[in-house]
């Protein structure tokens, strides 16, 4: 191998590793998350502050619970539970809504990610 | 009957038959490496190139350039891809590490042109930087063609990590074989340029 056989070898070898630590990121953290209800942020919770709230709605009581920089519906009054099999919430642009109950959770965070990109 | 028709001959020159002899050859490997089992697609050892390689080093950038070509072509027919997308990503592949050597070959950094050996490319640099274009430019294809999803993106460094290990080893084969074929000094070889 000639000396420039062996620097571009090793510059792709460079590459290689900037793109995998670049594309391999981990998804961005959320920071808060947003609590609304109908239109309306009502209460922002931290990521990093476990608790567990209570939020009234048209039907009833939302129950949502913050740990270890996740939040969830543990309950809420409505009859498909689709907002607590959504399971926690993580990441900034993740959200889960009781629509019957006209509660919403949503994270945000200071870099908003797109969730679609449409060209 | 005889008319006074006048009967086209053409005539294949030396260098067309060894062109045709190396690209059966290239197809021969393409064939029976599209038989092995791939643990992801879109991954293949690519060691038909080997051919193209040492085409290019021994004959210059137009053997190289119809050699590859005849292969991806001859070899669809074979495989029966055909305009495919499987013959898409093919022949995006083929061009995109042609054009790259065809870069390389222009500037003279290859070692079969003039010049001190130190800082000219040998068959494993060449091997290596065309296998990385071969792959991005299949990768852009199928990004855009096919699967214009980010989430593919994530498969990137896997693809490109294959690519540097597959051209290592098709470049360290070419060395041997045009060591085979001309003897260890591949840079004093007359270039077909």
């Amino acid at each position: 191998m000639s000396r420039l056989d062996r620097l571009l070898v090793a510059l792709v070898g460079l590459a290689l590793a900037g793109v995998t630590v670049l594309l391999w990121r981990p998804a961005q953290q959320g920071a808060w998350a947003e609590v609304l209800v109908g239109a309306e942020v009502v209460r922002r919770l931290p990521l990093d502050h476990a608790q567990r709230i209570e939020i009234g709605g048209r039907l009833g009581t939302s129950v949502l619970e913050v740990a270890q920089g996740r939040v969830r519906f543990v309950d809420s009054p409505c009859p498909g539970k689709l907002c607590v099999h959504a399971g926690w919430l993580r990441h900034t642009g993740e959200s889960s809504f009781c629509l019957p109950n006209g509660v919403g959770l949503r994270i945000a965070g200071l870099h908003e990610v797109y969730d679609a990109i449409n060209f | 009957m005889e008319s006074g028709g006048m009967m086209l001959r053409l005539r294949a020159s030396e260098q067309d038959h060894r062109i045709a002899q190396l690209a059966a050859l290239a197809v021969v490997i393409h064939v029976l490496e599209s038989a092995l089992p791939s643990p992801l697609p879109g991954v293949k050892p690519g060691l038909a190139n080997v051919i193209t390689l040492a085409v290019l080093f021994i004959y210059g950038l137009r053997a190289a350039i119809w050699v590859s070509l005849l292969r991806v072509l001859a070899g669809s027919l074979l495989a029966g891809t055909f305009l495919s997308p499987t013959f898409v990503l093919s022949l995006g592949g083929a061009v995109s590490s042609l054009l790259l050597m065809a870069l390389l070959s222009r500037t003279g950094l290859l070692l079969a042109a003039p010049g001190p050996a130190d800082w000219r490319l040998g068959p494993v640099g060449v091997a290596v930087l065309a296998a990385q274009a071969h792959m991005l430019g299949q990768f852009a294809l199928a990004y855009v063609l096919f699967i214009p999803h980010p989430a593919l993106l994530g498969l990137l460094p896997v693809l490109l990590g294959m690519a540097l290990v597959f051209g290592l080893l098709s470049g360290y084969i070419g060395r041997h074989l045009l060591r085979q074929l001309v003897g260890p000094d591949v840079s004093a070889l007359e270039s077909n340029r």
